[in-house]
C-alpha cells in the first residue's frame, strides 16, 4: 500500500548466542515445548495474528540459536502484543541467551527487549515471497481458514 | 490492585465519570514557577472552595455539585520548575506534545494544527470545572480565574462542552446521552478490577494498570496486561498514581455526515441501516451484533445489556455469532475499530487496549430542519490511558485510521465516521455470502480543532511539584501577594465599615499586666533576639473571642480564642516602624490556622455566609471551642516565624492553673451562662490567686515543614519552654484598662528582625493589622499610637 503504515511479510532474522555450556538445556526446553499437546508457540503466534511462519535453529555448534520469522506490520508497533502473546516463551528462552539476562521478565523491560531483537536481528540480503504484499489475513481469506 | 490510599490519590475522573451536565476546560500558562506553583496549590490546599477531586469518595462524588480536575503539558510542568530529571523522564510522545504528533494521527488540512484553535505549546496548566448547575459553573470560574490572574497565570482560553438532553431521534429511536451524529453514547466504558464486569458478557474488566502509573500487571501469570507495565516518571513514589490524557476538541460536520447516509440510502429504513453499520450501533444504542436488522427487537434488550456482545463465539460467550467478514457488524464499523472486543487483529489486542473516554459535546443541538446552520459543534473528547503512545496514538494510526489491522476490512478504509478520510473516501459492508457493498463519497466528519497531550498527576504528585523549593521570591510572587492582600484588605475595611471595633478578635474579656520571663536555660539554637539574654519585660496582655459577628456572641457559643501580648521595653529596631519600644505576640486557641496561605484567605473573604465558609473551611469549624476560663487554655501562633536561622512556632500553655479540656455545654447549660463568664472568670481567679503559663518555642518536625507555605499544617514536634508568664493577683476591670483594650493596636510585625514572621499570611497581616487599627482610629477620631508605656493603672 503506497503510504501505508502497514509492511507486510517483513523477514526477522533473530540470531542469538547461547550461553556456555547452555545449548542442551536450551535444545530440551525448545523440543519440550514443540512437544506440548497445548501447542503453546502455536497458539500464540496465532493469536499475534501477523506472523506467517517461524522456526528455531539452532546454528555454529549450537552457540547460536536463530529465531526465523516473517510477520505483516511494523515492529515497533507490534512489541507489545508480542510481549503479550510469546514473553512468557522468551522469558524462558532469554535465561540461555548471552547478554539477555536484564531482559527477563521481557514483559517489564519491552524497550530493552526491542533494542536486543534489533540488535541481532541480521538483514536478509535477498529475500523472495511468492505471494508478495499479501498479508496473513490475506492468505487466510483466500484459503477460507 | 488499588487499594483505598490510591483511590484517594488518583483524580477522581479516571476512575469514574459524572452525570454533571456542564464542563469548562480552562488553559492557562504560568508566566513563572513560583507563583504558577502557589495557583496549583489553592487547588490542592484543603477547604479550599476549588479542590481537585480524588477517586476516593466515589458515591459523593457521583453525586458531587461540582468537580474539579488539574493537568499540565509537558511544557507546563518545565514551567512550573519541575527538575529535569522528572521532566526528562516522561515519555517521548509526551514531551514532544500533541502538535508534533499531529501528523501521525492524521490531523493534516483542516486538522493541521496551524488551525487549531489553542496552541497547545502555549498551554501550561489545564482546570477542568464539572458542574450540574450553570450558576455553580460560573461561580467556580470566576474563582478559577481570580486566582490565576493573583498567580500570574494568563488564561489562554476557555471551552464549554454540556451534554445533549435525551431525544428521540427523526428516525423514532430514542438517544440517551446523544451525541451530535444523532448516536446514543456512554455505553461502553472499560470495566476497572477488582470491580466486577458490570454487564454479563462484555468485555472483562482489566486491571487499573491499564489506567493508572504505578501498577505493573504481571508476568506473574499468562494473562497479563504489559501494556500496564509503564515506566512511572521520577522520582516513582511521587509520580505514580498518575495518569495521562489525550484533550481532543472534535468538530462534526453534521450536514454532511447526513448528506453522506442520504446519497448512499435507497430509503428510510435503508437510511437506517447504514447509519448503524456505519457506527455498530443503531441510534438508540442497541448493537448491530445483538439486533442486525431492527433497532427495536422483540423482546426489548435492555440497556444494560448493549455492551454483552462479541464478534466471534468465546468462552465467555459462546453464544456469539462468528462474524469475522463483517456481514452482522462491519469489520470497519465506528465501534468495531475502535473496540475490536474478540476480533481476529493483529496482534490480538482487541480486548487488551482500551481507553477511557470522557467526552462531552459542545454547541447546540443539530436540528435537521434548519441545515448548514453554520453553527460549529462537535465533541471535547479525553482519552485516558498510562501511555499515549501504545494505547492512544496506537488506537488512532492502527484501528481509526488503517484498514489492514483486521480480517474482514478493505485496505485503505478508515474509520467511517471519526477516520482521517481524504475526499471520496469510501465505506464497505458484506453480506453473508461476502458480497461487498461499497458506500461512496464518505468525508471527513469529524476535524480537529484542538489538541494536547496532558498529565494528570496523583494529588501526592500535585503536592510534591507543588512544595518544590522556593528559590527565590520573584517580583511576580510579590505582585500576586499584594493583589491578594489588596483583597484581603478591602474585605477588612468593609467589615469595619465606619465602626470603631476591631474586624476580628473584638470582644475582650481583659486587658490584663504581666511580666514575661526569659528562662535562664533556654537551649543554645533558641537563644536568638529576645531568647537570647534571660531578664524580665514588663506586658499586657489582652484575652478575647474571635468571631467578627455584629453582636457579640455570649461566651458559652463555640469560638476561637485569643491572646495577644505586648512586651514593653522592647530595644532595638522593629519589623514594622509603627511602634519602638514593643514586642507583639499574637496567638489564638487553636493548632493550626484555617486557611493554609494568602490565597486560600481570599477565597475565604470571597465567600459570602458563615455556613458557606464552615463548609469549605474545615480548620475554621475545628477551631471552634468552649472553655471555663481564658487561663486554662493553650494558645498558638499558628503560623511560623523566624528565630534566628530557624523556622519555628510558638505555643503558650497554662501552668497554674492548669489546663483544663473544653467543656461540653448543652444549649440549656449554654443559655444558664453569664454571657461573659470568661471575664468574670479570669477576675475571680485574679482577684486572690497569680496565673502562669509556659512560652514556647516549637521546631519544624522536619525539614519540609520548614519549607512549605501552609499555616494549616499541624506541627507535631515538642515545644520548648523559653519563657515564664506571670499574671499577678490583680482587678483588671478599671475603665482605662478597659479602654485601652478597646484602642491597642497588635501586630505580628511590631517584633525584632530575629522574630520576623514567616509566609504569605503573616505578610498579609503585616498591611491588614496596620490598616484596621488605623480605621479604628480614624473612626474614632484619635491618632494610632504606641502606647506611651507600661502603668500600672
Amino acid at each position: 500500500m503506497p503510504g501505508s503504515i502497514f509492511p507486510t511479510q517483513t523477514p526477522l532474522n533473530l540470531i542469538m548466542p547461547v550461553k556456555p555450556g547452555a545449548a542442551p538445556l536450551l535444545r530440551a526446553l525448545l523440543t519440550g515445548v514443540s512437544a506440548r499437546a497445548d501447542k503453546p508457540v502455536e497458539r500464540a503466534l496465532i493469536g499475534l495474528g501477523n506472523v506467517h511462519h517461524a522456526q528455531f535453529v539452532f546454528l555454529e555448534n549450537d552457540t547460536r540459536l536463530a529465531v526465523l520469522t516473517w510477520y505483516d506490520g511494523p515492529f515497533e508497533d507490534y512489541i507489545l502484543a508480542f510481549v503479550e502473546h510469546i514473553g512468557g516463551i522468551f522469558n524462558a528462552i532469554l535465561q540461555y541467551i548471552d547478554g539477555a539476562d536484564a531482559l527477563v521478565p521481557v514483559e517489564l523491560h519491552r524497550q530493552a527487549f526491542m533494542s536486543f531483537v534489533a540488535a541481532h536481528d541480521y538483514a536478509s540480503v535477498h529475500a523472495f515471497s511468492a505471494y508478495p504484499g499479501q498479508r496473513l489475513f490475506d492468505i487466510k481469506d483466500a484459503l477460507g481458514i | 490492585m488499588l487499594s483505598d490510599r490510591d483511590r484517594r490519590d488518583i483524580q477522581g475522573l479516571v476512575l469514574f465519570g459524572t452525570t454533571c451536565p456542564l464542563l469548562r476546560y480552562h488553559f492557562f500558562r504560568a508566566s513563572e514557577p513560583v507563583s504558577g506553583r502557589r495557583f496549583i496549590r489553592t487547588l490542592i490546599a484543603p477547604g479550599s472552595f476549588l479542590r481537585v477531586n480524588s477517586a476516593g469518595h466515589r458515591e459523593a462524588e457521583t453525586r458531587s455539585e461540582q468537580l474539579v480536575y488539574v493537568a499540565f503539558t509537558w511544557k507546563g510542568l518545565e514551567a512550573l520548575g519541575v527538575p529535569a530529571p522528572t521532566l526528562l523522564s516522561f515519555p517521548q510522545e509526551f514531551r514532544e506534545g500533541a502538535k508534533v504528533r499531529a501528523a501521525a494521527l492524521g490531523d493534516v488540512g483542516e486538522s493541521d494544527p496551524t488551525r487549531w484553535l489553542i496552541d497547545p505549546d502555549a498551554v501550561h496548566i489545564v482546570v477542568m470545572v464539572y458542574a450540574r448547575q450553570p450558576a455553580t459553573l460560573e461561580a467556580l470560574s470566576t474563582n478559577l480565574l481570580s486566582r490565576a490572574q493573583q498567580h500570574g497565570c494568563p488564561l489562554v482560553r476557555t471551552l464549554d462542552a454540556e451534554a445533549l438532553p435525551d431525544s428521540t431521534h427523526q428516525s423514532g429511536q430514542h438517544l440517551t446521552r446523544p451525541v451530535h451524529f444523532g448516536y446514543s453514547d456512554s455505553i461502553s466504558q472499560p470495566d476497572i478490577l477488582p470491580a466486577p464486569t458490570r454487564q454479563p458478557g462484555a468485555p472483562a474488566a482489566v486491571p487499573p494498570g491499564m489506567f493508572v502509573l504505578g501498577h505493573p500487571d504481571g508476568p506473574q501469570d499468562n494473562d497479563s496486561f504489559a501494556v500496564a507495565n509503564q515506566p512511572v516518571p521520577l522520582p516513582t513514589s511521587l509520580m505514580h498514581n498518575g495518569t495521562f490524557g489525550a484533550f481532543r476538541m472534535m468538530e462534526q460536520d453534521v450536514d454532511g455526515y447526513e448528506a453522506f447516509l442520504d446519497r448512499n440510502a435507497t430509503s428510510p429504513d435503508s437510511r437506517e441501516l447504514l447509519a448503524a453499520r456505519m457506527c455498530g450501533r443503531w441510534r438508540n444504542g442497541v448493537p448491530l451484533s445483538l439486533s442486525p436488522s431492527t433497532p427495536h427487537p422483540s423482546p426489548a434488550i435492555p440497556r444494560d445489556l448493549f455492551n454483552s456482545f462479541d464478534y466471534r463465539p468465546t468462552e465467555a460467550l459462546p453464544e456469539a455469532a462468528a462474524d469475522r467478514n463483517g456481514s452482522i457488524c462491519p469489520a470497519g464499523a465506528h465501534i468495531r475499530r475502535s473496540n475490536p472486543r474478540s476480533s481476529e487483529i493483529l496482534g490480538g489486542m482487541g480486548n487488551r487496549l482500551r481507553l477511557i473516554r470522557r467526552g462531552m459535546p459542545y454547541g447546540p443541538p443539530y436540528d435537521p430542519s434548519r441545515k448548514r446552520d453554520g453553527i460549529a459543534r462537535g465533541m471535547i473528547g479525553l482519552f485516558l490511558c498510562v501511555s499515549l503512545k501504545d494505547q492512544f496514538e496506537f488506537i488512532m494510526r492502527h484501528w481509526v485510521n488503517d484498514g489492514l489491522f483486521a480480517r474482514g476490512l478493505d485496505p485503505g478504509e478508515k474509520d467511517p465516521m471519526v477516520g482521517a478520510q481524504q475526499p471520496g473516501g469510501t465505506f464497505t459492508y458484506r453480506a453473508a455470502d461476502g458480497t461487498a457493498t461499497v458506500a461512496t463519497g464518505l468525508s471527513r466528519f469529524v476535524t480537529t480543532r484542538a489538541a494536547a497531550y496532558l498529565f494528570f498527576p496523583s494529588l501526592t504528585s500535585l503536592r510534591y511539584i507543588t512544595a518544590l523549593p522556593e528559590q527565590h521570591q520573584t517580583e511576580r510572587q510579590k505582585e500576586a501577594v499584594d493583589e491578594a492582600v489588596d483583597v484581603i484588605v478591602q474585605s477588612m475595611m468593609h467589615a469595619i465599615g465606619n465602626g470603631t471595633t476591631r474586624d476580628a478578635h473584638p470582644k475582650q474579656h481583659g486587658l490584663v499586666r504581666a511580666t514575661f520571663t526569659i528562662a535562664d536555660d533556654v537551649p543554645a539554637e533558641m537563644r536568638h533576639g529576645l531568647f537570647s539574654v534571660p531578664r524580665s519585660y514588663k506586658a499586657y496582655i489582652r484575652f478575647s473571642n474571635g468571631r467578627p459577628t455584629p453582636t457579640l456572641p455570649p461566651d458559652a457559643a463555640p469560638d476561637v480564642r485569643g491572646m495577644a501580648i505586648k512586651l514593653f521595653g522592647v530595644e532595638g529596631r522593629k519589623e514594622s516602624a509603627d511602634e519602638r519600644h514593643t514586642h507583639d505576640f499574637v496567638l489564638a486557641s487553636h493548632p493550626v490556622f484555617f486557611v493554609p496561605d494568602v490565597f486560600a484567605y481570599v477565597d475565604f473573604v470571597q465567600l459570602a455566609s458563615l455556613g458557606e465558609k464552615l463548609r469549605m473551611f474545615p480548620e475554621l469549624d475545628k477551631s471552634f471551642r468552649t472553655l471555663e476560663s481564658p487561663l486554662t487554655i493553650s494558645y498558638f501562633s499558628q503560623t511560623p516565624y523566624a528565630l534566628g536561622p530557624h523556622v519555628v512556632k510558638y505555643v503558650v500553655r497554662p501552668v497554674d492553673p492548669a489546663e483544663q479540656p473544653a467543656p461540653i455545654l448543652t444549649p440549656e447549660q449554654m443559655a444558664a451562662r453569664s454571657p461573659n463568664y470568661l471575664r468574670e472568670a479570669m477576675a475571680t481567679h485574679l482577684a486572690t490567686q497569680a496565673a502562669t503559663f509556659a512560652f514556647c518555642v516549637q521546631m519544624p518536625p522536619d525539614a519540609a515543614a520548614a519549607q512549605i507555605d501552609d499555616s494549616t499544617k499541624l506541627w507535631e514536634s515538642e515545644a520548648v519552654k523559653v519563657a515564664t508568664i506571670t499574671i499577678e493577683p490583680q482587678d483588671f476591670r478599671k475603665p482605662a484598662q478597659d479602654a485601652l483594650a478597646e484602642t491597642i493596636s497588635f501586630s505580628p510585625w511590631h517584633c525584632l528582625p530575629e522574630h520576623r514572621p514567616l509566609g504569605t499570611v503573616n505578610l498579609a497581616r503585616r498591611r491588614v493589622y496596620r490598616e484596621a487599627s488605623i480605621l479604628r482610629h480614624a473612626n474614632r477620631a484619635v491618632p494610632v499610637r504606641e502606647p506611651d508605656g507600661y502603668t500600672d493603672f
